[in-house]
C-alpha cells in the first residue's frame, strides 16, 4: 500500500507523509485550463526559505499503491498551520499509484524554512464499503502536469 | 466505511500484525532490554543465523569473555522463552529468531 514508509510516522489513525522535493511554478500571463495553458514548474533545492505569500508544489517520499478497497484523505498537519503554512491536497483515490503532490502556501508574515523529510501533511486511510474502480488520472505516478 | 487505526495501518503498510507482537514484547520486557541488547537483537535480525562472536564483531564491540557471556546468557534466556533458537554447525553456535517469532524479526528490521 505504501513504499518508502517510516514505521515511526504511523500515528494513532494516520500516517505522516514526508517532503522529498519542491517545485516552483513559472510565471505565465494567464492560466487557462480550457486552452491547456498551464504553469510549468522548476525543481528547487532543499532546504528552501519560503517567503510570505509564496506558493510551491511538494512531492512526498512515500509512494502509494492504493488498493481498491481503501482510499486516503490527505490533511494538513496541525504543525503546518501553526507555523503559517497552508497545505493544499486532495483525496487519494483507490487504485492511485505514485507519490503525492500537494501545494504549500506561506500565508504567514514570516519566512519559513522548508527542508527534506519535513512532515507537512498526513494521510487518513479509510476502508471502503462496496466495490470500487481504479482511478484513471494524468497525475498518476506523481506527475506535476 | 471505517477509518483505519494504528494497528490496521501498521498491518497494511508493513504487513506486521501488532497483536502477534504483544507476547514477544511481554517476554522482552522481562529481560532488561537495554540499548545495547536492542542493538544486538537488530544485528541478529539482519541475518538468517549468526554467531554471538560475529554479532559483537559487526557491532565493533569487545569479544572478550564478559561481553560474550552477557549476550550468551541473554540469548539463552530468550531461547528458554521460545523467542530465539540455536543451531550447532562445526562446533559453532548459530543463533536466529524462532519460526514463531518472524513477525518480531520483521518489526525489528523495519
Amino acid at each position: 500500500m505504501l513504499k518508502n514508509f517510516k514505521k515511526e510516522n504511523i500515528g494513532p489513525c494516520s500516517y505522516d507523509l514526508r517532503l522529498k522535493e519542491i517545485f516552483k511554478p513559472k510565471k505565465i500571463v494567464i492560466v487557462d485550463l480550457s486552452k491547456d495553458k498551464i504553469t510549468k514548474f522548476t525543481k528547487l533545492k532543499l532546504p528552501y526559505i519560503l517567503k510570505p505569500g509564496e506558493f510551491l508544489l511538494g512531492k512526498t517520499f512515500e509512494e502509494f499503491d492504493t488498493p481498491l478497497n481503501i482510499m486516503s484523505i490527505l490533511k494538513t498537519k496541525s504543525t503546518s498551520f501553526r507555523i503559517g503554512l497552508k497545505i493544499l491536497c486532495a483525496v487519494n483515490d483507490p487504485g492511485y499509484k505514485g507519490e503525492i503532490v500537494f501545494g504549500i502556501h506561506n500565508i504567514s508574515n514570516n519566512k519559513i524554512k522548508i527542508f527534506k523529510g519535513m512532515s507537512l501533511l498526513q494521510a487518513v486511510f479509510i476502508d471502503l464499503k462496496g466495490s470500487s474502480v481504479p482511478i484513471q488520472t494524468k497525475y498518476m505516478g506523481g506527475n506535476l502536469l | 466505511m471505517s477509518v483505519l487505526a494504528y494497528s490496521e495501518i501498521m498491518k497494511k503498510i508493513t504487513g506486521i500484525d501488532e497483536k502477534r507482537l504483544e507476547k514477544p514484547f511481554l517476554i522482552l520486557s522481562r529481560h532488561k532490554i537495554t540499548k545495547n541488547r536492542l542493538k544486538v537483537l537488530k544485528e541478529l535480525a539482519n541475518h538468517e543465523k549468526i554467531t554471538i562472536g560475529k554479532i559483537l564483531k559487526n557491532l565493533k564491540q569487545s569479544r572478550g569473555g564478559g561481553s560474550y557471556l552477557t549476550i550468551r546468557d541473554f540469548f539463552l534466556e530468550l531461547e528458554k522463552e521460545g523467542l530465539l533458537k540455536r543451531e550447532k554447525i562445526n562446533n559453532k553456535c548459530y543463533w536466529s529468531f524462532s519460526d514463531k517469532n518472524i513477525q518480531l524479526k520483521e518489526f525489528i528490521l523495519k
